[in-house]
């Protein structure tokens, strides 16, 4: 038993105001409280990335985000960025390069891809898979993902 | 009936306060990239959550003249993208770049890697190389503590119940030749085996200023000053890296665990003794 927190956030564009517990996790709050489910949960404990989301515009972990600390912030899923065509290259790229095996990553790969590719503008191979590396696949389809990746990267030379 | 509360002030006062009111149970969170993990392992029950996320009062980076303070909430990734850091603190630049991944780096900050205290926190080897001291604040009043006398165990540190880090404050060591390593079992999200961090002045072909710290080989990450005196007034010669290597091995005091043996550890915190100190001097490595 654990009392409410009262929050107030932007999710996806709209805003939300919400109670939730003191250690309820950002993913726990998006998922159940908003069923908001394209962020995944994983290994629950921040390794594997499944769960990524923006928050204030940085890809961040959600399952080791307090949902009380994202209070007065901007999050973001994949779900709310369909409009945004480097997010829609990526989706189509992951897609004809059969970067997407069993999809349970592919949101939090997306994300960060996306997150990524932003800010940089020619990374090289290397560089995407740093940039990933916080991002698990369990089918290992690691090579795929980097060459959607690079493939986005090089449509916006 | 177990209550877990959450507070978030916004003003530093206000924080010292409630922490020092509250008498058992309050864990102090800033990213959450600990405590989460270890709120769902049950291995900590709080009463009380305190979130020091809005402290203005710990935030930023500022180089002055010669010292670089760095507030406690800092994430890794801010350290990543400022020039003061590269600049002053190449040491501290280069293990930014090798900690966690870079989702974990968008929350992880400086105070809480210290703070956390684990032997193999990778900010703090590079931190104790660059002889950094801690300002602590309370309630009760402010104090200075060395990064080298801060840790006391694993998870254990000098820090009473009611104080905070409030920033991390070292000289600019852009005069000197330094290198971080870190090895572990992948490229991220490893757990250091050995990380090893060396800050090097050479004056007439000698050694005129060594600081060397390791990471978990030690219960705390570990100042390695038998290493240091062993390197000061010498010339790096073939057979000197090579003397210097088995100090290193001696000095270290690591644990045998799941990631790797005691002994293992004692070779390897050679080994990347002597690379670190070959990459400050920018011969790369052996």
């Amino acid at each position: 038993m654990t009392e409410g927190y009262a929050i107030e956030l932007t999710v996806n564009g709209r805003q939300v105001s919400a109670e939730v517990r003191a250690d309820e996790t950002l993913l726990e709050f998006l998922r159940t409280q908003l069923r908001i489910i394209d962020a995944k949960s994983g290994c629950g404990k921040g390794d594997c990335g499944t769960c990524t989301v923006l928050l204030d515009g940085l890809p961040v972990k959600s399952c080791i985000v307090l949902a009380a600390s994202a209070d007065g912030k901007d999050v973001k899923t994949l779900s709310g960025m369909q409009n945004e065509p480097l997010v829609k290259a990526l989706q189509e790229s992951f897609v004809t390069h059969g970067a997407v095996q069993c999809g349970f990553c592919t949101p939090g790969m997306i994300l960060t891809a996306a997150s990524y590719l932003n800010e940089h503008k020619n990374p090289s191979r290397d560089d995407i898979r740093r940039a990933l590396s916080g991002n698990l696949c369990r089918c290992t389809g690691y090579k795929k993902i980097v060459d959607a990746t690079q493939a986005v990267a090089r449509r916006n030379e | 009936m177990y209550k877990m509360r959450y507070a978030a002030p916004r003003t530093l006062t206000e924080a010292l306060r409630l922490l020092g009111e509250e008498r058992e149970g309050v864990y102090v969170v800033a990213g959450s990239t600990n405590v989460l993990p270890d709120l769902r392992a049950k291995k900590i029950r709080p009463s009380l959550l305190l979130s020091i996320e809005k402290l203005g009062e710990l935030k930023g980076i500022h180089a002055d003249g010669d010292v670089v303070t760095v507030g406690a909430l800092t994430t890794i990734n801010e350290l990543l993208a400022s020039r003061d850091i590269e600049l002053n603190a190449g040491i501290l630049h280069q293990a930014a770049q090798r900690f966690a991944d870079p989702l974990v780096r968008n929350r992880a900050t400086i105070g809480g890697n210290l703070a956390n205290a684990s032997p193999a926190a990778d900010s703090a080897v590079p931190l104790l190389a660059l002889d950094a001291v801690l300002d602590i604040c309370s309630a009760r009043g402010e104090r200075e503590v060395p990064l080298s006398s801060f840790f006391t165990g694993p998870g254990k540190t000098v820090l009473e119940r009611d104080e905070l880090i409030r920033a991390v404050r070292f000289p600019s060591d852009s005069e000197n030749q330094k290198a971080f390593i870190k090895f572990g079992l992948r490229e991220a999200m490893a757990i250091s085996l050995v990380s090893v961090g060396v800050e090097l002045r050479i004056q007439k072909d000698e050694v005129a200023y060594a600081r060397v710290a390791f990471g978990a080989v030690a219960p705390t990450p570990m100042r390695g000053f038998r290493t240091e005196e062993f390197l000061v007034g010498k010339k790096l010669t073939a057979e000197v890296l090579d003397e210097a290597r088995q100090v290193a091995s001696r000095e270290v005091r690591p644990i045998s665990d799941v990631r790797a043996t005691e002994s293992y550890r004692r070779h390897i915190s050679g080994v990347l003794l002597g690379r670190a100190i070959k990459m400050a001097l920018g011969g790369g490595m052996s």
